[in-house]
């Protein structure tokens, strides 16, 4: 069961990627209806390859059911598709999807920061994410982060490169340097009245360099263009794959320090059963946190992805929910395991 | 263990103040880098940005906007772009309208999308407030007496209004009328700069 599990978080994550690509271009599809520019397309036929790209839209969205009878005309069904596609904007950083907003902890903190005043506005678009955070963690980190997908790609690449490549291995790096990250960047961003996080955070970069590129491919140029956030993105994936797996997930990610930090007290946990597990320590290969569930020692790092739960042979770890987990018993537990969460 | 703890405290210290100084000279270095310049030749037919309707005071909207597309996402004219390398004197990754390409059609649609107000909602056309159209009447086919042409007149939302025509067609703007949309900016047929363009107060490297 909980094999699907994990797959049902890759796909939704990489829906998430997909949607990020999907949603510029439907957006400039909304543009060519509004302005009349979709039926010229159509009758003179595509010129370049963002006009081919319209026109597959175009397919999807105003082929009449019954183009005979035509009860209803391609211009009822574009007008119909473009006030669909006006239900969805944005991208993880701050998206509203048919009626409901949600902005990045990151992205909303950091305006307060920048701006130096309490943005109620931004502050309801912070309800679901801080919600769910509360009830499940850093549960942004692993469901919905496209950049933690391509991250996690990167880590199963590493994981089928050949030995003979001779990688470093995985050497254990301090997982507080986010929190430390997360404050100098907030007060770096108040100084300089810009929100720097913002631009160095991946899943908003994701998004902003998809809508560059569809920009690109439907201005003047007419070709997909990149910038220096590729670059970024890319040697980011590199140094993922070649030198330290998820080291920017663990220990550089200032959002994700900050989801960790609301999700301290989180509701549904992971917990294992000391009285029947086996010590095999299965699950600590399998966290691709680093943590160690065996102990329950997994504070605020823990992102809920569950990818402990299937590697547990004798199925002690399982998931817990409380009000108030119990702090005792962590604490016991650490003491009585010995494990630190610096791996 | 008392000492074990002691020395992972007094590492963990070292920890923050080396990533505390590192992340404090790079993002510093990152935000030099990321500052608008000034670019003569751009600022030539554009002297200055544009925002979106609603936008406030521009150090605000600097401070405030998240730079998440969310309001060109739902422009319906496609005249709000983000401002990428091509743009070095406008902040990386904010909106802004380039009356030159594309005015705005005043859907109000990117006021309403907002998620930090940096662009406050609108209910009125007549509330947005994007710059000031200015006829430049030397360039002006109709001013300066080469044609007749009254394109800008034509466009505008506030016709007769904001833009009032003389027995020749030519233009004049009224600044309390004229809501800056540059459609009109846009329409205007004289060729390289236009003769009918749109300023704002906000400054070029503010």
């Amino acid at each position: 069961m909980s094999g699907k599990l994990q797959w049902c978080r890759h796909l939704l994550r990489f829906g998430v990627l997909v949607a990020l690509i999907l949603i510029p271009l439907l957006a400039h599809y909304r543009i060519a209806v509004e302005q009349h520019q979709i039926e010229r397309i159509h009758n003179e036929g595509a010129a370049n390859t963002a006009e081919s790209l319209l026109l597959v839209v175009d397919s999807i969205f105003a082929t009449s059911p019954d183009a005979e009878s035509s009860a209803v005309s391609d211009r009822t069904l574009r007008a119909n598709a473009s006030a669909q596609i006006n239900q969805v904007q944005g991208n993880v950083w701050s998206f509203s999807i048919f009626g409901l907003s949600w902005t990045d902890l990151l992205a909303g903190v950091e305006s307060m920061f920048t701006s130096k005043t309490i943005l109620w506005a931004a502050f309801w678009g912070m309800l679901l994410p801080i919600g769910l955070t509360l009830l499940f963690g850093r549960v942004f980190c692993s469901w919905i982060c496209p950049a933690g997908f391509l991250f996690e790609l990167g880590d199963a690449i590493r994981k089928r490169l050949p030995k003979t490549l001779n990688l470093p291995k995985r050497r254990p790096v301090w997982h507080g340097h986010k929190y430390v990250l997360l404050v100098v960047g907030l007060l770096m961003s108040a100084v300089w009245g810009m929100p720097l996080l913002g631009m160095l955070y991946p899943p908003a970069l994701l998004g902003r360099e998809s809508h560059a590129m569809l920009d690109g491919l439907f201005g003047a140029a007419g070709v997909i263009s990149l910038t220096s956030v590729s670059l970024f993105l890319f040697v980011l994936l590199m140094v993922e794959i070649l030198v330290s797996p998820r080291i920017w997930c663990r220990s550089l990610c200032p959002g994700g320090a900050l989801y960790g930090v609301l999700g301290a007290r989180r509701v549904f946990r992971v917990k294992n059963d000391f009285a029947a597990c086996t010590h095999c320590a299965a699950c600590i290969q399998a966290c691709p946190m680093g943590l160690n569930p065996m102990t329950d020692a997994l504070g605020i790092e823990c992102d809920n992805c569950l990818a402990c739960l299937p590697s547990c042979p004798p199925s002690t770890l399982h998931f817990k929910t409380g009000i108030f987990p119990s702090a005792e018993s962590t604490d016991s537990a650490l003491r009585s395991q010995k494990g630190g969460n610096e791996t | 263990m008392k000492s074990l703890d002691r020395r992972e405290f007094i590492k963990n210290l070292g920890r923050i103040g080396t990533t505390g100084v590192i992340g404090t000279l790079g993002l510093g270095v990152f935000a030099y880098t990321q500052r608008p310049r000034s670019r003569p030749i751009y600022e030539q037919m554009h002297p200055n940005v544009l925002r979106p309707p609603g936008a406030i005071g521009e150090q605000d909207f600097l401070e405030r906007c998240i730079r998440c597309s969310r309001c060109v996402d739902s422009c319906t004219a496609g005249a709000i772009k983000i401002a990428g390398p091509d743009e070095p004197h406008i902040a990386r990754g904010t909106p802004f309208i380039d009356a030159f390409e594309t005015g705005c059609v005043l859907c109000l649609e990117c006021t309403k999308t907002c998620p930090t107000d940096a662009l406050e909602p609108l209910e009125e056309k007549s509330e947005v407030k994007i710059g000031l159209a200015v006829v430049d009447t030397e360039r002006c086919v109709s001013h300066n007496g080469s044609g007749v042409c009254g394109a800008c007149h034509t466009v505008c939302p506030f016709r007769n209004f904001a833009i009032t025509q003389g027995p020749r067609n030519q233009p004049t703007v009224h600044e309390d009328a004229c809501v800056g949309c540059g459609l009109c900016e846009e329409a205007c047929i004289v060729e390289g700069v236009k003769a009918i363009r749109v300023f704002s107060d906000r400054g070029a490297a503010a």
